[in-house]
C-alpha cells in the first residue's frame, strides 16, 4: 500500500517540476483545460470527503478527550457535514485545514501551560490518536484513487500535467494539516515526562522582531 | 506549523552503564564479559550539603536497599555487555570495577495557570532530578566513565501541592520499575542503549556554559523568583547539555564537577558517597581527561509578542485574538580538542578549536487571548531545545537546519555557507570523532 503511494507522490513532484519548466506553454493552454480541471477536482474532492469526515470525527473525539466539550460538539457537526456532502470541494479543504490548525493550536496551548492530561484523558486521547492514524491511511488511499480517477479524463497531456499539479497541491494541503495535528498529539503524550513544551515555529511577524539574532 | 521540539526531556540518558547492570545472574557465567560490582545508589558531594539542597532525594537515598533490590531485578531482564556482580557476592570474581547511580540534584518547579477549558486556576509541577551512572575503579578511586541523566516528570494539580505531596511524588517516581512507561523504566531503557567500557579514549566533556553580560541582564530582568539566577541558568543548562550529549552521541562522558570554592570553576576531583561499595564516608575520585570538549556561550536572549486574528474554527469564547510569544537566542558553539592542566587543584582546559559557529534559534508559544508568562523558564526550555537540535544535526549534517539557524551576526559569506559547514561536520563528527548519525540509529531499531 505504501509503495504505490510513494510512487504517486514522486510522479506528482515530477509533474510539478514539468509545470515550472513548461510555464509559458501552459499559460497559452489555460482556456482549453479549465473544464477538464473542474471535473477532475470534483472527482478528487468526492474521493476525499469520507476520509476528511473520519479525520474531523477523530478531532472531535480528541477535543472531547482533553476536555474541550463545546469544540467537540462543533467538530461532530462538521464531520456530519463532510459525510453528508453538505461541505465539500475547495471550501471543504479550506474548512478542514482551519479545523486541523485550530485543534493543533489548542493541543500545543495545553502543553505550553503544562496541563498534563489525567489517566482518563490520556486513555481517550490515545483512542483518538488511533482514529487519526486510520483516517490518514484512508486519506492517502483516497488521494491515490481520486487522482487516478481524475486523471482518467479525455484530456491532453498538457492538461493532465496541470490537473496533476493542482491535485497534488490539494492533496498536500489536507494530508499535511492532518500530519501536523498528529505531531501535536504525539508531543502531548509525552508531556508528563517532560518531553514536550508547546513550542511552535515563529511566525513571519515574529521573525522580524527577532531579526537581530 | 510544526513544532517539534520536544524534547527536552526526559533527558534520560543514562546509559551505558546501566547496560552493565543487567548482566546479573544471566551473564554471570559468560567469560567474555568483564565483571563489574553493582554499587546501587550513591550521592554526589557531601551528604550534609546534599540533604540541604535535595530534601526529597535524600529520603530516596536513605531507603537505598529497596532501590538496590528492585533495580538489580530490573537489570537482570536486560541485555548487558558485562557480568554484574552483587555487592554481597564473595566469589572473588571482582576486578575492581564498580557501577553506581549517583544522585546529583533535584529541582521542583511549580507554575500556576488558568486552564483554558474551564477558567479555573491550576498548578503544573515539574519534578526534575539528575542521576549520574558511573563506572569506576574501586581500588584506585578513578572515574572511568559517566552517563549523566536528567529525569523529568510533570503533574497538574487543582491546588498548590504541599511539601509532603511533592515528596510522595518523588517516592512514586522511584517506585516505577514495574511500569514500563514510567520515567524510571524509560531511564533504564535508555541507559542500556549506551555501550560502556573502561577505555576513555575519544571521551567527551561539556564545558560550563558561559553567559554574556547581556544575557545575564536579560535573565535578571525576566526572572520570577530570586532562585532564577543567571548562575542557576548556566549550571542547569550545563547539566542538560551533558545529558543530551550522552543521549544523542550514545557515549559516556567526563562530567563537569564544580569545585567547592563556589566560583563556578570545575574541579579535577569527583566527590561522592557510595555506601554499598565504599563505606559510609565520602570519597574523592579522580576524573579522566576528555579528548573533546563541547563549549557553549549564550550570547543573546530576546523575546517578542505578536497578535493574530483567530481562525474561523477556533473557540472564540476564550478570546478574540491569538497571542504569539516569541523567544530567541544567539548561541556560540565550539568543539575543542582538549589539553588539560590542573592548576592549584583546579582544572584548566585548553586546546585546539576544531569547530566554531554562531547560530540563532527561535520558537514561540501561542495562546488564545492575551497572555503574559515568565520568560526565564522559557529561555531555559528554548536553550535546551537548541542544544538537542544542535547535537542531532552535528550527527546528521542537515544543510537545511544549518541554513535556517544561521545567525545574523555571521556576515562572512564563507562562514555562512551551509554546504561547507555540513562537510566540515561530517569530517569532524562522523569521521574523526566517530559519532554515528541519529538517523542511522533510528533505522537500526
Amino acid at each position: 500500500m505504501i509503495m504505490p503511494i510513494n510512487n504517486l507522490w514522486k510522479r506528482l513532484r515530477i509533474l510539478a517540476l514539468s509545470l515550472l519548466i513548461a510555464g509559458p506553454a501552459l499559460a497559452y493552454a489555460a482556456p482549453a483545460r479549465a473544464g477538464g480541471q473542474e471535473t477532475a477536482l470534483i472527482i478528487f474532492y468526492g474521493a476525499l470527503k469520507v476520509s476528511q469526515s473520519q479525520a474531523i470525527k477523530a478531532a472531535a473525539n480528541y477535543y472531547d478527550a482533553v476536555g474541550f466539550g463545546a469544540q467537540a460538539q462543533k467538530y461532530n457537526r462538521l464531520a456530519d457535514d463532510f459525510s453528508s456532502g453538505t461541505l465539500g470541494g475547495a471550501d471543504g479543504v479550506k474548512t478542514f485545514t482551519q479545523a486541523s490548525a485550530a485543534l493543533q493550536s489548542d493541543i500545543y496551548e495545553l502543553q505550553a501551560y503544562g496541563a498534563v492530561p489525567n489517566a482518563r484523558q490520556k486513555e481517550l486521547a490515545e483512542k483518538a490518536d488511533g482514529q487519526f492514524a486510520v483516517a490518514k491511511v484512508a486519506m492517502l488511499a483516497a488521494v491515490v484513487s481520486g487522482t487516478v480517477a481524475a486523471l482518467n479524463c479525455d484530456c491532453s497531456t498538457l492538461e493532465k500535467i496541470v490537473i496533476g499539479v493542482v491535485l497534488a497541491a490539494q492533496a498536500s494541503t489536507v494530508t499535511e494539516s492532518l500530519t501536523q495535528v498528529m505531531e501535536a498529539a504525539k508531543a502531548y503524550r509525552t508531556l508528563e515526562l517532560g518531553d514536550s513544551n508547546g513550542f511552535q515555529l515563529v511566525s513571519k511577524e515574529g521573525e522580524v522582531l527577532l531579526a537581530s539574532l | 506549523m510544526g513544532i517539534r521540539i520536544q524534547r527536552i526531556i526526559v533527558l534520560i540518558q543514562s546509559s551505558a552503564l546501566v547496560s552493565i547492570l543487567a548482566a546479573g545472574t544471566a551473564f554471570a557465567q559468560d567469560a567474555t564479559k568483564y565483571d563489574v560490582r553493582y554499587c546501587g545508589l550513591g550521592l554526589q558531594g557531601s551528604a550534609v550539603d546534599f540533604a540541604k539542597s535535595s530534601p526529597n532525594l535524600i529520603k530516596i537515598y536513605r531507603s537505598q536497599a529497596k532501590f538496590y533490590n528492585e533495580s538489580y531485578q530490573s537489570y537482570k531482564k536486560m541485555d548487558w555487555n558485562i557480568n554484574l556482580i552483587s555487592k554481597d557476592d564473595t566469589a572473588g570474581k571482582d576486578n575492581n570495577l564498580g557501577l553506581v547511580h549517583v544522585l546529583t540534584s533535584e529541582n521542583t518547579d511549580t507554575q500556576s495557570y488558568i486552564d483554558p477549558r474551564d477558567n479555573l486556576k491550576r498548578y503544573n509541577v515539574s519534578y526534575s532530578f539528575g542521576i549520574n551512572t558511573i563506572l569506576f575503579d574501586i581500588s584506585a578511586l578513578q572515574v572511568k566513565a559517566v552517563i549523566p541523566s536528567i529525569i523529568n516528570y510533570n503533574e497538574s494539580y487543582a491546588k498548590d501541592p504541599t511539601a509532603a505531596e511533592i515528596s510522595a511524588v518523588y517516592a512514586k517516581i522511584f517506585n516505577g520499575f514495574s511500569d514500563p512507561q514510567s520515567a524510571l523504566s524509560r531511564w533504564v531503557g535508555s541507559v542500556s542503549e549506551i555501550p560502556i567500557n573502561n577505555d576513555v579514549r575519544g571521551s567527551l566533556a561539556v564545558a560550563p556554559v558561559v553567559l554574556s553580560e547581556a544575557v545575564k541582564a536579560e535573565l535578571l530582568t525576566t526572572r520570577a523568583t530570586p532562585q532564577q539566577s543567571p548562575e542557576a541558568f548556566a549550571r542547569n543548562l550545563t547539566a542538560k547539555y551533558e545529558a543530551l550529549l550522552a543521549k544523542t552521541f550514545k557515549k559516556p562522558i567526563v562530567p563537569v564537577v564544580f569545585g567547592a570554592s563556589g566560583d563556578g570553576k570545575p574541579s579535577s576531583q569527583y566527590i561522592a558517597n557510595i555506601p554499598d561499595c565504599l563505606g559510609a564516608n565520602q570519597v574523592s575520585m579522580s576524573l579522566p581527561d576528555p579528548s573533546y570538549e563541547l563549549r557553549l556561550t549564550v550570547d543573546l536572549l530576546s523575546s517578542g509578542k505578536v497578535q493574530h486574528e483567530l481562525s474561523e474554527m477556533a473557540d472564540k469564547s476564550r478570546g478574540t485574538v491569538q497571542t504569539e510569544l516569541d523567544y530567541g537566542g544567539r548561541y556560540i558553539t565550539k568543539i575543542v580538542a582538549v589539553e588539560s592542566q590542573v592548576v592549584d587543584d583546579q582544572l584548566v582546559r585548553g586546546g585546539k578549536v576544531l569547530d566554531e559557529r554562531t547560530f540563532k534559534y527561535a520558537r514561540s508559544l501561542r495562546f488564545t487571548g492575551d497572555r503574559e508568562i515568565n520568560s526565564y523558564g522559557q529561555y531555559e526550555k528554548l536553550s535546551s531545545s537548541f542544544l538537542q537540535e544542535l547535537l542531532k544535526n552535528y550527527t546528521t549534517q542537515d544543510k537545511k537546519w544549518i541554513k535556517s539557524q544561521m545567525s545574523a551576526a555571521v556576515t562572512d559569506k564563507k562562514a555562512r555557507d551551509n554546504g561547507t559547514i555540513a562537510k566540515s561536520w561530517k569530517k569532524l563528527i562522523s569521521e574523526t570523532m566517530q559519532i554515528k548519525s541519529v538517523n542511522d540509529k533510528e533505522k537500526a531499531k
